[in-house]
């Protein structure tokens, strides 16, 4: 358990980088890319890239429509359809204060890079998981 | 080469690089052409130019292609430039300062990859915050519409048919944020007790 005394559920931090000489250079083309080695997803915003830690992706779903595909990515955050579970680390703080991205719906006319970008956070997501697991079945 | 011309510089996200130049009168930038090429995407997109008394602001900061400057306009919204390089911005300051007495803002995006924080509605844009440090930014004139989409969640819509703008890369649709009572209620100005 946790000595923070604190009845809720406990956010455990986590950060995707601490320098921008970290992020990849692959950004140049303005478009989405998962990066393993620091376990983020890189979405354009604006110009700006922008990483989103796994920890903070939900799920994930994938569209096409005309000559595009398009990728809607979920976040977590507070009270969102579908986790009502209580768990006891939430991966987010939860303050009143605190604004959220709860989705975020990107586009693109190249179908095969949206394709391998959506198994690419899928991959992600699966070994970062199992990554966790593998550090709670550590700690006992 | 002269410290007031920079090449291979992005202007909001656009597909082309072209050159950057700053003079007395303002600031200016032109696609650079392909020799021999006509009708290319080139010829299509016009130079730009802002005059110096639009410049309210100017920030600092890394962007996809390189370093970002970043120019809060009076009344024509805000003017990216990428690609600069880290050795730029000591000119950039120089010139800056020099002929329109501006001072370019150094500022460090958030890099911690959270979905949470704080919006603030500045002149031109929306600014997301994480812990007091900007995330990204969205400027008002990307966008289209915005709805509320069930109970303290916004959505907001990009326009993504516009003429003017045809940006490089995969294109936002959409973003949905969770704002809860605490702020609506605070910025409402509401009298409940």
């Amino acid at each position: 358990g946790n000595g923070s005394g604190n009845l809720g559920p406990v956010f455990k931090k986590y950060e995707s980088y601490v320098r921008e000489e970290q992020i990849p250079q692959s950004v140049r083309d303005l478009r989405i890319h998962v990066d393993f080695n620091h376990q983020t997803i890189i979405i354009p915003i604006y110009g700006r890239p922008v990483p989103f830690h796994i920890n903070t992706y939900k799920s994930c779903s994938k569209d096409e429509e005309g000559d595009y595909t398009y990728l809607r990515l979920n976040f977590h955050s507070p009270n969102a359809p579908g986790s009502g579970k209580k768990a006891n680390e939430i991966p987010y703080e939860d303050s009143p204060e605190n604004q959220f991205l709860r989705s975020l719906t990107v586009r693109s006319k190249d179908k095969d890079r949206m394709d391998d970008v959506h198994k690419e956070i899928l991959e992600l997501k699966k070994l970062s998981t199992k990554r966790e697991q593998e550090k709670k079945a550590m700690e006992g | 080469m002269s410290t007031d011309d920079y090449e291979k510089i992005y202007l909001n996200q656009g597909r082309l690089n072209g050159r950057f130049r700053i003079a007395d009168s303002g600031l200016g930038w032109k696609p650079v052409k392909s020799a021999g090429t006509t009708n290319s995407l080139a010829d299509k997109i016009k130079p730009y130019l802002l005059p110096s008394e639009e410049i309210v602001t100017v920030q600092w900061s890394k962007g996809c292609k390189g370093f970002e400057l970043r120019i809060n306009t009076k009344n024509k919204g805000i003017v990216q430039l990428d690609g600069f390089t880290s050795d730029d911005l000591t000119s950039l300051k120089n010139e800056f300062s020099r002929r329109f007495n501006a001072s370019i803002d150094v500022i460090q995006h958030s890099l911690r990859g959270w979905n949470w924080g704080k919006f603030n509605i500045e002149r031109n844009e929306l600014k997301f915050s994480v812990n007091g440090i900007p995330s990204f930014e969205v400027p008002y004139k990307r966008i289209n519409n915005t709805n509320l989409t069930s109970k303290n969640e916004v959505a907001v819509e990009f326009n993504n048919n516009d003429e003017e703008y045809q940006p490089a890369g995969d294109e936002l649709v959409e973003m949905r944020f969770f704002v809860p009572d605490f702020v609506i209620e605070e910025d409402a100005n509401s009298g409940e007790e």
